[in-house]
């Protein structure tokens, strides 16, 4: 709910800016949204916009197919080939983000809940990256290796624990 | 009625008990329950199923305590130990000049604490029926909201745990503060139930526990939690 005042203040604030800005003949209200017009037509969407966009998209895809796995923390027995099929397919979607935390793209809140921690300490949040990747490379090969129930189920674990670890850290909660 | 009376120093004295045994079980338990659930937190995605258990038992100890306020014995009644601005401030006061009155009961800066913890760890508990991490694990009644609103509610679920630890960190802190400088041992008397005979007068002192109403209390309050967990709708979280 406040979110969504949030939005509409900023939204009527941006066309306030956007009559100031007609007649300075700049976009103002563009820049403060942090996108770049072309000339002619409606602006689309910035390089920053576009990298928070991309990398909630995949946040979206690695959360549907991690998720299907989370009954396995909570006591389920462990299917190797449903465990190796989602694991390829994160390991995947999780290598997609190495591009999508420009430094271009740190927006805050509203248009992003990536902290500006993430910037701030850049090398540690690349380290969780590699380990968060690195961690579902395991998962996929013990799944497929067909290991067993025990080895999968930990190797979950240590993926879900990058999830959190990274969350509490640097996503605005 | 827990009137203060006026501690002195004497060497050899009896005790007469003021808490009852389910009050002091309450008590240790809500501890147990409170940092339960944070070492499960902090353990991770793993154990998530160990924090909700704490977390019910937040629930029903919180509950139990209410309803104890207004059943149990003497000094766990509310209306017993709540007192009005006045007293609490001139309770405040004599701490501040080094000699407070001891009580029976809760002395009156106790009493707010109680009901501070008490409606914290309540609300944060409820917050946590609805809470998602967004990443595998939904509260229970998770499926009673829409997504952005079990995000907010998680939200104030994070935040509120630091609002609660400060006040724990105040509360033992208080406690610290009566032993070493006034000289009276409260966590001895959250266990034992008893306290010095000086400070409770003979018509202070209560006789029973009610042990057994108090086993039905909580027994009704599982039971009521659990329809409710059991009949919530079935959901999953999402990012």
């Amino acid at each position: 709910m406040v979110r969504e005042q949030e939005l509409m203040t900023m939204v009527l604030a941006a066309r306030h800016i956007r009559i100031g800005a007609a007649l300075l003949g700049i976009s103002v209200a563009a820049m403060a949204q942090g996108q770049t017009a072309p000339a002619g037509g409606p602006p689309g969407p910035s390089p920053a916009r576009q990298a928070v966009d991309a990398r909630r998209a995949a946040f979206v895809l690695i959360g549907g197919n991690f998720r299907p796995l989370g009954a396995v923390l909570k006591g389920a027995p462990v299917d190797a080939a449903e465990v190796e099929k989602r694991a390829s397919r994160l390991v995947f979607l999780a290598s997609l983000l190495d591009e999508n935390f420009p430094d271009i793209s740190n927006l805050g809140s509203p248009d992003s809940k990536a902290k500006a921690d993430l910037w701030a300490n850049r090398a540690d949040f690349d380290q969780k990256l590699k380990g968060f990747q690195t961690d579902l490379a395991t998962l996929a090969k013990v799944s497929a290796d067909k290991g067993s129930a025990d080895a999968i189920k930990a190797a979950l674990v240590t993926v879900g624990q990058d999830c959190k670890g990274c969350h509490e850290k640097y996503r605005e909660q | 009625m827990g009137s203060p009376i006026e501690t002195n120093s004497d060497l050899r004295e009896g005790h007469r008990t003021v808490w009852d045994l389910p009050v002091r079980i309450f008590h240790w338990l809500l501890v147990a329950a409170f940092v339960g659930a944070f070492v499960t937190n902090k353990l991770g995605v793993a154990y998530f199923g160990w924090h909700v258990f704490c977390g019910y038992a937040v629930i029903v100890l919180v509950a139990f305590r209410i309803v104890w306020g207004i059943v149990g014995t003497r000094h766990a009644l509310f209306r017993n130990f709540l007192r009005g601005p006045g007293e609490t401030l001139r309770y405040a006061a004599s701490l501040l000049h080094g000699r407070p009155p001891a009580y029976a009961g809760h002395n009156p800066l106790g009493a707010l604490m109680v009901v501070v913890l008490l409606l914290a760890l309540g609300v944060q508990a409820i917050l946590g029926l609805f809470a998602n991490d967004e990443i595998v694990n939904v509260g229970p009644l998770y499926g009673y909201v829409s997504d952005a609103v079990s995000l907010r509610l998680t939200s104030l679920h994070r935040h509120l745990f630091y609002w609660i630890a400060a006040a724990i960190g105040l509360h033992v802190a208080a406690v610290l503060i009566h032993r070493v400088f006034h000289g009276e041992r409260l966590v001895k008397a959250m266990i034992s139930g008893r306290k010095p005979s000086h400070i409770v007068g003979a018509h202070d002192a209560i006789h029973a526990s009610r042990s057994w109403l108090a086993a039905l209390v909580v027994v009704l309050l599982v039971g009521a939690l659990t329809w409710v967990i059991e009949t919530a709708p079935a959901a999953v979280a999402s990012n």
